[in-house]
């Protein structure tokens, strides 16, 4: 294999394209923990938020649209899934699952109504999300390679981190959600109401899954295709797991996940199988969980 | 002067059929400190939560400051300047000590905490009320007593007139136990009026002006400090004098329980170190000392849920080190855990599962794998009536019992095992007389029968009553072995703090 210094900058460059969306998914999880929302529809909610901002951008060519509905399909399912787990006492478990798997059935079913394909959907006259080319940078060699391709929104996600983490541990209201997560009695018994807590923290980050999804459709490629999201929203559980649900942490555990996508594709052209290959990201999401907690208890103990 | 602070007139409370709260009238003066007393289930913890608006009543007035009110949530109570010490803290447990006080209230800038502001308010509010803490440290790593003081604070810092404290020393080491009575005198004197709920007598005579005693739901008396004693409160509390109890002579037989240089470490320490000891037939044996001393980690070693680093268990003659539990159980060993909700029992399973665990597999109970339900439910009741456990029925939650029923329930358990050997462990923490002279009662009966008990408790009196022969327990090691009569409480003390063995006479067996 002939292994250039483009060719690192390219693998660079993808470890952050499959990085973001994921980035996104995971501080939405890292809301969810610490407001003790345990949720799992974030795979659903993804899938969804994709197809919408897909389905509003193929219809009205409106990126500000399409984005916007993306974010409020985010929202709107984050909210039903906390409502149905504060508010009604659904098993968090079922009630995640219920989610994942009525995207899937609507989505596809969907595709089927609209597009009237079962696969993937694609239009070439159909523009993503505005790429962003730093002038200046996109000339240099190297960098430019590294850099390239980015929309706004993946550049927003980094931002986001940055903003999410100042939020929950410099600001009151972050202070408050943290403490509910860690002991909702206790801040009951305090007169805080709980449950309102819990559900708007959860729905206004679930706008970040919008997010996440108009990057998977509206992104590097403007496309949808059935089962786009890929496990992403259960990846991004662990990563969360990886992190302590810290949006910094989460910068360097959806990192790790980006890289080790971006490798499986390098790797495509080896001689190993690519079901495989595919293999990789997911099991060093299990290693990586292994080892944290292995070194963790380790920590405890002493 | 003495202006009342708050007054609540003829309260019912009615749970279901229960009557909690029968006609409760009882009044607080301004800078008093009003102590609750009577056995678990009186009704002095229901009459303060609605105080605090955790309940409702179901009649009767209440007034603050001659106002009336009427309480929804505790947020109201609050805001009223009345506070509640709750039995089980609310904290949250990885936040520092100041974050937790300020919960709620947060010292902000703009949208920001002022985290640096926050830490001040906190010292200084600390160094007001003379209750040291460090603002910075970690909830996880406070002890229990330092958790309870953050508790106060938080209440203070509410700028609470009333403090009232849910049976407080429930939870605590007799060391920590003083200084919660120290703190609470001088908050007293610090013009803040509390009422303090227990039913240990020696807090209340330590610290009350004036006492209400509560029983089956009622206030049956009200006294000023000077005017009552011990006696007089235990006797309107139960309601009958409590039976002075007479030990006869014990009359030991082989030996049933041995241990011998049990050490324990970890994470570099010494836990236990060098234990030597031996319970023999027909003697309860009793280990003094703080608790934290090892006695937890000891009777983890004598039972099997832990392994000792060195040394050996024998159990009827039989080496029984690093055995399993069922191994233990099985040569002849019964255990009262120290946690009834932890070890003791399955909190949410039903009183008759929690019968029948370690006793499923024997054939009155079990045929070919399937449970006898109905013998199952026979043998519960018979155990509930005889052990005198108060509960609706066998399918209730164990949980739902008080305390006091709960390890009534365990006990009988326990001693039905009809074990040669009886391993109790803080067998009376937290419940109330009468529950407690019954377990004594059945502790003693089982000497009688010629088993052995070991005995681990904190309370110093339970220890000296019960026990025939007494092992000192500090930082892992024993610090002295007396006989019945041949030590006093003050000795007791100075060992359990770590005094030097030379400064008391030693009586070796």
């Amino acid at each position: 294999m002939n292994i250039s210094i483009n060719y690192l900058a390219s693998v660079f460059n993808s470890t952050l394209r499959y990085m973001t969306p994921l980035l996104l998914v995971t501080l939405c999880a890292g809301v969810c923990s610490k407001a003790r929302v345990f949720n799992i529809g974030l795979e659903g909610t993804l899938l969804m938020s994709a197809f919408f901002a897909f389905l509003t951008q193929y219809f009205t060519r409106n990126i500000f649209m399409a984005v916007f509905v993306g974010m409020i399909t985010g929202m709107i399912v984050t909210f039903v899934i906390a409502f149905f787990i504060v508010r009604l006492n659904g098993e968090p478990m079922i009630v995640g699952m219920a989610i994942n798997k009525f995207a899937q059935g609507l989505t596809t079913f969907l595709l089927q109504m609209i597009f009237h394909t079962k696969g993937t959907v694609s239009d070439t006259s159909m523009k993503g999300l505005t790429k962003i080319a730093i002038p200046g940078i996109k000339d240099i060699p190297v960098i430019g390679t590294m850099f390239g391709n980015l929309t706004v929104v993946d550049y927003l996600a980094f931002v986001l981190a940055v903003v999410m983490f100042i939020i929950m541990y410099r600001t009151v209201i972050g202070f408050r959600i943290r403490c509910i997560g860690i002991n909702p009695e206790a801040a009951s018994s305090l007169g805080i109401r709980v449950p309102r807590y819990q559900i708007i923290a959860t729905t206004l980050s679930g706008s970040m899954i919008g997010l996440a999804g108009c990057l998977l459709s509206l992104g590097s490629v403007t496309m949808f295709m059935q089962n786009i999201s890929a496990a992403r929203g259960y990846v991004a559980i662990a990563a969360n797991n990886l992190c302590f649900g810290h949006p910094l942490g989460a910068l360097a555990s959806s990192a790790l996940f980006g890289f080790t996508t971006a490798l499986a594709q390098v790797l495509q052209n080896s001689a190993l199988k690519q079901q495989l290959l595919q293999c990789i990201p997911y099991i060093s999401t299990i290693l990586a969980m292994m080892i944290f907690n292995y070194a963790n208890n380790k920590k405890k103990q002493k | 002067m003495t202006e009342k602070i708050f007054e609540m007139q003829h309260i019912d409370k009615l749970y279901g059929t229960l009557l909690a709260n029968n006609d409760v009238s009882i009044h607080l003066n301004q800078g008093e400190i009003l102590c609750l007393v009577g056995e678990n289930g009186a009704g002095k913890s229901t009459i303060m939560k609605i105080l605090y608006g955790l309940e409702q009543p179901t009649d009767g007035e209440i007034y603050v400051k001659g106002e009336k009110v009427r309480f929804h949530t505790p947020s109201d109570a609050m805001a009223k300047g009345i506070g509640m010490v709750q039995q089980h803290f609310m904290l949250f447990e990885n936040m520092t000590v100041a974050e937790n006080i300020v919960f709620k209230n947060e010292i902000r800038k703009g949208l920001f905490m002022d985290r640096k502001r926050t830490v001040e308010t906190v010292k200084e509010l600390s160094e007001k009320y003379g209750l040291k803490i460090d603002p910075e440290a970690k909830i996880e790593d406070c002890p229990v007593g330092l958790r309870q003081r953050v508790e106060i604070l938080k209440i203070l810092y509410q700028s609470a007139e009333i403090i009232i404290f849910d049976e407080p020393s429930a939870v605590l080491t007799p060391l920590e136990v003083d200084s919660l009575l120290e703190t609470i005198k001088s908050l007293a004197a610090s013009g803040k009026s509390i009422v303090l709920i227990t039913h240990k007598l020696q807090e209340v005579m330590a610290v009350a002006d004036r006492i209400y005693v509560m029983r089956a739901g009622k206030v049956v008396a009200e006294r000023l400090r000077g005017e009552t004693n011990t006696d007089e409160l235990a006797f309107l509390m139960v309601g009958h004098h409590p039976a002075l109890r007479d030990v006869a002579a014990p009359q030991p037989g082989e030996v049933l329980l041995e241990t011998k240089k049990l050490s324990l470490h970890r994470e570099h320490r010494d836990i236990l170190k060098d234990v030597d000891l031996h319970v023999n037939a027909g003697e309860v044996v009793g280990i003094a000392g703080v608790s934290g001393n090892g006695q937890t980690e000891l009777e983890l070693c004598l039972t099997g849920l832990e392994r000792p680093t060195e040394g050996q268990v024998f159990l009827l003659g039989k080496e029984v080190t690093n055995a399993s539990v069922k191994t233990h159980r099985d040569s002849g060993m019964a255990y009262i855990s120290e946690d009834r909700y932890l070890w003791g029992s399955a909190a949410e399973g039903a009183l008759s599962e929690n019968v029948l665990m370690a006793k499923e597999n024997r054939a009155e109970f079990n045929r070919y794998g399937f449970l006898k339900h109905d013998a199952i439910k026979e043998y519960t009741e018979k155990l509930i009536k005889r052990f005198d456990v108060k509960a609706n029925d066998t399918d209730q939650k164990i949980r739902e019992l008080s305390g006091g029923n709960a390890q009534k329930l365990i006990t009988a358990r326990e001693i039905m095992m009809d074990t040669p050997v009886l391993i109790c462990c803080e067998p009376t923490r937290g419940i109330d007389i009468g529950a407690m002279e019954f377990i004594h009662d059945q502790i003693l009966e089982k000497r009688e029968k010629g088993c052995g008990v070991l005995l681990v408790s904190s309370e110093l009196s339970e220890i000296m009553t019960l026990s025939d022969r007494i092992y000192v327990l500090f930082e892992g090691k024993i610090a002295g072995e007396f006989k019945r009569g041949a030590v006093d409480e003050k000795t007791l003390g100075i060992l359990m703090l770590g005094g030097r063995r030379d400064e008391t006479e030693k009586i070796r067996q």
